[in-house]
């Protein structure tokens, strides 16, 4: 008669279960998952420099073809030509004024400086001389060269005095009249 | 000195738990919680290396605090998938072993005879129950452990492996008249 009463079937039990999971396993199984778990850190490694190189060098290439800021070419504005504003004409009626020059005691006439009241000629070169007026470009004048014109100023005074002499005719003290 | 105190045990429980660690104390009941469910060596053993993997990728090891806990419940989870791909394993010869020896039942059969029944048995319990006894089979596994692994109160986990037992034994019982 087979024995599989209550009592049998507690041992059966208890051994049974207290035995199921009692398997060792190989020996050396620490040293296997440490050596996995290297090979897997490895791995990753290498996943990232597969994944790295070819990202570094697109950035690479693209930092070397990327135009850099002092290779540009400066902006229309900034080499634009500035024309001067535009000066009204010297009336035909404004009279030239000519300023004489000694230089060196050289005789008027080898010597002059011809200053109009016109606009200044536009300037091929850039940039273009703005605008400025009669009198800054004397007063400029005169900053730049006192001496000189010192002796501009005697030699006008001179020529109007001259002027003056020539346009009103002087009479002789006997009222015969002088050219 | 009470900030002294609080010094060095910040210090004791800051220390960094390496991986090594881990592996050195938790790699035997890993791999019985393994085998306790796919019984065989080999697919035991896969299920301790992916458990560690992963244990790995996790990072900080120090912010668990119950890593045997922690461990099982990732190999329960991998050995469980293996499971649903095995096939079953006949256990025809045992009922013909019972029939032809005339020893006491806990004497009858062999360890792995004994074994593939109870697995067989076990594989026909709720899943519930079939968990707890499962773990409970693994001598490194307390029920506080068992409770923290499956993620239910320690008092759920002795009355199911209580419920289990009892299920068992009837199923057991029952086979047996089966194959009388």
């Amino acid at each position: 008669m087979k024995q599989w009463d209550e009592e049998s079937l507690d041992r059966f039990l208890d051994d049974g279960l207290s035995q199921f999971a009692q398997e060792a396993p190989r020996e050396g199984l620490e040293q296997r998952i440490m050596a996995n778990l290297a090979a897997e850190r490895s791995r990753r490694w290498q996943r990232w420099i597969w994944v790295a190189a070819p990202v570094f060098a697109v950035l690479l290439v693209a930092a070397i073809l990327w135009p850099r800021p002092s290779e540009k070419i400066a902006t229309p504005q900034t080499a634009a030509y500035i024309p001067a504003p535009s000066i009204s004409k010297r009336p035909a009626s404004a009279p030239v004024r000519v300023i004489a020059v000694k230089k060196h005691a050289m005789p008027r006439s080898q010597r002059r400086v011809v200053e109009t009241a016109t606009a200044s000629p536009r300037l091929s070169t850039f940039p273009s001389r703005t605008d400025e007026s009669q009198g800054q470009l004397l007063l400029r004048f005169v900053q730049n060269n006192p001496a000189l014109a010192q002796q501009v100023v005697a030699e006008e005074e001179e020529f109007q005095k001259l002027a003056y002499r020539n346009s009103a005719p002087s009479e002789t003290p006997n009222g015969e009249r002088s050219e | 000195m009470a900030w002294q105190e609080s010094v060095l045990e910040f210090a004791r429980t800051a220390t960094s738990v390496t991986i090594e660690d881990v592996v050195h104390e938790h790699a035997r009941t890993v791999f019985r919680v393994a085998y306790s469910v796919v019984r065989n060596h080999a697919d035991a053993e896969d299920i301790v290396q992916e458990t560690f993997l992963r244990a790995t990728r996790h990072g900080r090891l120090e912010e668990i605090e119950n890593h045997r806990a922690w461990l099982v419940k990732i190999a329960w989870r991998l050995a469980l998938d293996r499971v649903k791909r095995a096939p079953e394993e006949p256990i025809d010869g045992i009922a013909s072993a019972l029939k032809s020896s005339e020893e006491p039942l806990d004497k009858a059969l062999s360890d792995r005879q004994r074994s593939r029944l109870l697995h067989q048995l076990i594989a026909t319990l709720p899943a519930d129950l079939r968990e707890v006894i499962v773990l409970s089979t693994v001598q490194e596994m307390s029920s506080v452990d068992i409770a923290q692994a499956l993620g239910i109160p320690e008092g759920s986990v002795r009355n199911r492996a209580l419920r289990a037992r009892q299920l068992l034994k009837q199923k057991l019982s029952v086979w047996l008249e089966r194959k009388k």
